[in-house]
């Protein structure tokens, strides 16, 4: 008997690994930014200024539960490298990646933050989206009880790693 | 066993069924299977080319063909003249505003619920009365499960992984009713957002699951209730507005109606009573008070929605128009509210079905 099957093999092309940067000091960076971990994005981007250097753009989304719109992308993948964040919900995981995928496509090297509860999930996403190796800052998800400054305090760490993997090879 | 690209040769009938769970092919439940004349039956009748595409549903992004999507609604137990509702219902959820990769993956317990409109219902049997959103009758069961079969195959939408849905709810397997047709004093649903009287149609809405309002009494007792059970402090319209469903059942609604009550008067004065002050929202703690900031800042949600007078009554919705509602369900006095995910998305696109060729 001859059974069909509900979905076909997908043509899902690798996209090819970006290189990343030499140094963060004094490099363009763009920061598309859901705005759903303000304090830690506020803290993230502070950071990369002055602590490392960078020289940061931040591309504020309208809604931080849909991929951003094409030309925010485009105008995003203008910069050197990019980070990506915050992953924080199921929804928002979805958008974060999709907008980090499609900045990978376009040969730019992202990072993107992810709470640890959906690190999961994000990497499902960018494994069936085609980009599998694309890089990640997991910091501690955020508790009913932290305090502004933990979620700082998070944000400083997350910069290290996210630092790392900008001029990772 | 024997395998092509799109399809395989099996022996027997158990082995089929237990190769869909091995592949995780089905959600849980066995299925129909899809045999090469039962599926071609309904690309015929349907009369679309069979590798038309409707788009690609997220988030796996698999481009959703009519081939693909009759495979999955025969899985789900649909008959060729259920296929042109499953079709319609899909390009609704692929409309940029009902944003399904968002809804698909939420935190939200939040699903996708067709309701089918018009003189189709009742021609195919779509239960519309008694035991609305329950189980019983094949063409709700079949078109709702085939919907969710082709997010589960095309969309990849599997729990703990793409889906993040914290809690879910039984509306993942099947989700879909019918607007009551004959038995309701007002406009219908898809006629009120632009569709011909008398033509059929579906809307798709993200929403929870009903949630009942025990309503007795005159009109004004009945909305007190309902108004009251839509601004329950747990769900994401008070803290996020977007849209939100009222289904109300055909005796309300005739009561409604001989006491002068059109469907906009209700929905008005539903508009204007089921709100939360800021104080409540409030007390819900800094992060629900953030949301609403970040709504207004946003620019989706109106200024004068903000959160800086703690008397303020802030509405469910942007707009009246924003709450949907249905007429259906027994003759009895229990309405039910269906919340929405938000103003993240979920939001209500209707489509109209194409006539069988």
């Amino acid at each position: 008997m001859e059974i069909m099957l509900p979905n076909w093999p997908k043509q899902t092309e690798i996209a090819q690994a970006t290189s990343g940067v030499a140094t963060v000091r004094g490099v363009a960076l763009a920061f598309v930014d859901d705005y759903l971990d303000a304090e830690l994005a506020d803290e993230v981007e502070k950071e990369l200024i002055e602590a490392y250097g960078a020289r940061v753009k931040r591309f504020i989304k309208k809604s931080g539960n849909s991929p951003s719109p094409k030309p925010v992308i485009e105008e995003a993948a203008q910069y050197e490298a990019a980070v990506v964040g915050v992953a924080m919900c199921g929804s928002c995981t979805a958008a974060t990646v999709a907008d980090a995928v499609a900045l990978e496509k376009k040969g730019v090297r992202t990072v993107t933050i992810v709470w640890d509860t959906f690190e999961k999930a994000a990497r499902s996403a960018a494994r069936i989206q085609g980009t599998p190796d694309i890089r990640f800052a997991v910091i501690p998800s955020r508790q009913g009880s932290d305090t502004a400054e933990e979620q700082r305090a998070k944000a400083r760490t997350a910069v290290g790693a996210i630092v790392e993997l900008l001029v990772a090879t | 066993m024997q395998e092509a690209l799109h399809s395989i040769h099996v022996d027997g009938y158990e082995e089929a069924i237990e190769l869909f769970y091995e592949r995780g092919l089905t959600d849980g439940l066995p299925i129909v299977l899809p045999t090469r004349s039962k599926v071609e039956a309904l690309i015929t009748a349907c009369g679309r080319d069979a590798d038309e595409s409707l788009g690609v549903m997220p988030p796996r992004n698999d481009k959703v063909t009519i081939a693909k999507l009759a495979v999955n609604a025969v899985m789900g137990g649909c008959k060729p003249e259920h296929f042109p509702i499953v079709i319609a219902a899909i390009e609704a959820m692929m409309q940029p505003e009902h944003n399904l990769g968002g809804v698909i993956q939420t935190t939200h317990m939040c699903a996708t619920l067709t309701i089918v409109h018009g003189p189709i219902a009742r021609r195919l049997n779509f239960n519309s009365r008694e035991g609305l959103f329950g189980n019983g009758y094949r063409a709700n069961a079949a078109v709702g499960r085939a919907l969710r079969l082709a997010m589960w195959n095309l969309g990849g939408a599997t729990p703990g992984s793409t889906n993040m849905s914290t809690l879910s709810n039984p509306a993942d397997y099947a989700f879909c009713i019918a607007e009551e047709a004959e038995d309701n004093p007002w406009e219908p649903m898809h006629v009120e957002r632009g569709c011909a009287p008398g033509s059929d149609a579906v809307t798709v809405f993200a929403c929870e699951g009903p949630h009942s309002a025990d309503c007795h009494g005159s009109p004004g007792e009945m909305l007190y209730v309902l108004a009251d059970t839509m601004a329950a402090l747990g769900n994401n319209n008070v803290h996020a507005g977007g849209q939100a469903l009222v289904v109300i059942n055909p005796r309300q609604a005739t009561e409604f109606a001989k006491a002068g009550w059109t469907k906009n008067d209700v929905r008005q004065h539903l508009w204007e009573n089921a709100r939360r002050s800021v104080a409540e929202i409030s007390a819900c703690g800094e992060f629900r008070r953030g949301v609403r900031r970040m709504l207004v800042e946003q620019g989706r949600n109106p200024v004068r929605f903000g959160v800086d007078d703690p008397m303020a009554r802030i509405p469910l919705t942007n707009s009246p128009q924003d709450l949907h509602i249905v007429v259906a369900g027994g003759r009895t006095y229990f309405a039910a509210v269906c919340p929405g995910w938000g103003a993240h998305g979920g939001y209500a696109v209707t489509a109209p079905i194409r006539p069988l060729a």
